[in-house]
């Protein structure tokens, strides 16, 4: 399992269409991917999860996931995180 | 005798979500009211219940998937990947594997499959409208949207509405992305709404087709009827029902001049402001007087690198109050929305402004001026910051902080800005926290410093007129000494290129905004120093961004390697000529 903090970058925050891009990536992989903000956990994997996070600008996050695919999730969600869902 | 109550020459002021104008007869777009029953279903229905939801999943499903597929064939209008990604996100919500569980749960229990989509989908919007963040609560809207095109489908309410054949302008009490990207292929020519926000996928949809819109025209449809003449204002937001003779032809006379002006500048409007190898620029404006955002918006600024706030009050007897100044931002921040402004706060010297100013110095270049005097006089420094802060809700906005000359006044002016936005979190203000903050570098103290300040900076601003005038200590209104005030002096150029070195090292964002970003011979060596944002007066634009896109990357870095090199101003001159 690997665990690494994560800043949301896009001035608009977790909304519709960053979740439905964290749900996409999130799918593609086998591991279990959690997001975790303020000690509640939610299965990435759904949109209703991410959305229910109501992440804004500047919030810190943590991006668990744990699986055999784990290292490839890991460089390609916090990379989407990271690059603001090109929409900063 | 009926006496007509139509509306005329009755004027409307909305929020501009999309740019242009358009003046036609107003189609008024009427939804139904979804009505949700909240009636148990039998034992015996629930299979046929559950059906029911899944036809409508599929359903919205294969439509959608039309819309997409429609979409991307007719590239020609709209950006195709900005509209595929929203009404993919539509579908993602409402193939949720965790959602359609509830809703098969509910059912299971007896309640209608509506009831458990308005249901699940209110409690999702009641997240985001608890948000303290106004993107995220003006994002709950989407919920609605969703919900109203799932539950149209189940009641099988077809959305009826036809259209009028000849151009029209749609007004409605809001939008779904959906409905715009319908909307935008037929002969509408302008939209309206009475809610919605300028982050709502709409109004991203609506400027992605260019189609103008005015959104939160509050009570527009009682006092709109169906086939009122309306002229809709894209730029300002105004919209006018039944104008008079006058006011037409003063639209009608914009209207033309807009389509003289982009059919002047041909395609460079359109073309992305890149060079030829493709290093995409940031081509800003400035702005002097509040008008000046309409000729920045028509010449196609990618938002404004310098709000002059001292010159939007000039001729004013004294400074104006927060409120007033709130208004001017907002304006200026919501009509450049979705692109940044960059508000530089006042920057008065004695000799431009002489409320509270000590009388007849000396030097008033070198006097008590931008950020000196706002630190003496901290209460105008804080009702600025709080305007500016007030402005800065949808998270454009970054403030600037001119004449920095030691590390104490940016440290100040850090602590009171931070204590501006306590006193507007406590008040129950929406405001941007992380507002981004930076400094001009216009005297040389702050060029050899900036290593050091880049650490306490969000970005540098250059602003070459000063640091020209102070760096070659030589006043430019000052006959005798013109000749000596020359920024492509290599001793500025050197500035602009630590400027620029010191940025980078500490990731910030540098750009120019002096005169010298405007003058055409001085584009080729700011790109090679690695400039890549340009704030220039609304009017130079497109001629820079023509210049721009003649440039060669590469070219431009052995021209600065080069200037770098020389002696004189007239050696950097013949190398440019």
């Amino acid at each position: 399992m690997i665990t690494k903090e994560i800043t949301i970058k896009n001035r608009s925050g977790l909304h519709t269409r960053p979740a439905a891009a964290v749900v996409k990536a999130a799918s593609k992989f086998k591991a279990d991917v959690k997001l975790i903000r303020d000690g509640f956990a939610i299965n990435a994997k759904s949109i209703i999860g991410v959305m229910t996070l109501a992440a804004e600008q500047g919030s810190t996050l943590s991006l668990q996931i744990d699986g055999a695919d784990e290292e490839l999730a890991m460089a390609e969600i916090f990379n989407l995180f990271d690059s603001g869902f090109g929409e900063i | 005798m009926a006496l007509s109550q139509k509306a005329f020459n009755i004027k409307l002021n909305g929020i501009p979500s999309s740019n242009g104008i358009a003046i036609g007869k107003v189609y008024i777009l009427k939804k139904a009211d979804l009505i949700i029953s909240s009636r148990k279903i039998k034992q015996e229905e629930i299979e046929k219940e559950t059906e029911k939801y899944y036809n409508a999943i599929n359903k919205l499903t294969s439509d959608t998937n039309r819309l997409i597929s429609a979409q991307q064939k007719s590239t020609q209008k709209g950006d195709g990947e900005a509209i595929k990604s929203i009404l993919e996100s539509e579908l993602i919500l409402v193939q949720d594997e965790y959602f359609k569980n509830f809703v098969c749960d509910s059912i299971k229990k007896c309640q209608t499959a509506e009831f458990a989509i308005v249901k699940y989908l209110d409690l999702q919007k009641h997240f985001f409208l608890k948000s303290k963040d106004e993107i995220l609560r003006e994002r709950a809207i989407d919920f609605d949207h969703i919900k109203t095109h799932l539950i149209s489908i189940i009641q099988k309410q077809r959305i009826a509405y036809k259209l009028p054949k000849e151009e029209c302008i749609v007004l409605s009490k809001s939008l779904t992305p959906n409905e715009v990207v319908q909307l935008s292929k037929n002969q509408v020519i302008a939209l309206m709404t009475e809610i919605g926000g300028l982050t709502s996928h709409s109004s991203i949809l609506a400027r992605s087709f260019d189609i103008p819109q005015v959104i939160g025209l509050k009570n527009a449809l009682q006092q709109i009827a169906n086939d009122d003449l309306l002229i809709v204002d894209g730029f300002s937001g105004e919209v006018y029902i039944n104008p008079d003779k006058k006011i037409l032809a003063k639209y009608r006379k914009i209207i033309l001049e807009v389509k003289e002006h982009k059919k002047k500048l041909g395609e460079l409007l359109t073309l992305p402001c890149e060079t030829k190898d493709g290093t995409k620029i940031k081509l800003k404006a400035n702005i002097d007087i509040l008008e000046d955002i309409n000729r920045a918006e028509i010449n196609g600024a990618a938002g404004v690198g310098l709000v002059r706030s001292e010159n939007i009050m000039m001729n004013k007897p004294s400074i104006p109050r927060e409120e007033e100044q709130t208004g001017w931002y907002k304006e200026i921040a919501d009509r450049a929305y979705p692109e940044d402004v960059t508000i530089r706060v006042f920057d008065f010297g004695s000799d431009k402004y002489s409320v509270g100013l000590p009388k007849n110095e000396t030097n008033p270049a070198l006097g008590m001026r931008g950020i000196r005097f706002l630190l003496k006089r901290k209460r105008i420094f804080k009702s600025q910051v709080k305007a500016i802060l007030r402005a800065s809700r949808h998270k454009n906005v970054r403030i600037m902080l001119p004449m920095i000359a030691n590390f104490e006044e940016l440290a100040k002016s850090k602590m009171l800005i931070d204590e501006c936005k306590a006193e507007l979190v406590a008040a129950g203000v929406s405001i941007d926290k992380n507002i981004k903050v930076g400094i001009m570098i216009e005297t040389p103290a702050s060029v050899i410093m900036a290593e050091e300040f880049a650490r306490f900076c969000d970005f540098f601003s250059i602003g070459t007129n000063d640091l020209t005038q102070y760096s070659l200590a030589a006043d430019r209104t000052n006959e005798f000494v013109v000749d000596i005030y020359d920024p492509f002096n290599p001793a500025i150029l050197k500035m602009i290129d630590m400027t620029v070195r010191a940025a980078k090292k500490h990731n910030i964002e540098v750009g120019v905004c002096g005169e010298l970003a405007g003058h055409s011979s001085a584009i080729g060596i700011l790109l090679g120093l690695g400039i890549t944002e340009f704030s220039v007066s609304p009017g130079a634009i497109l001629e820079i961004k023509r210049i721009i896109r003649e440039k060669n990357t590469k070219k431009c870095k052995t021209l600065a390697t080069k200037v770098l090199k020389c002696k004189s101003s007239n050696e950097v001159h013949s190398l440019v000529k």
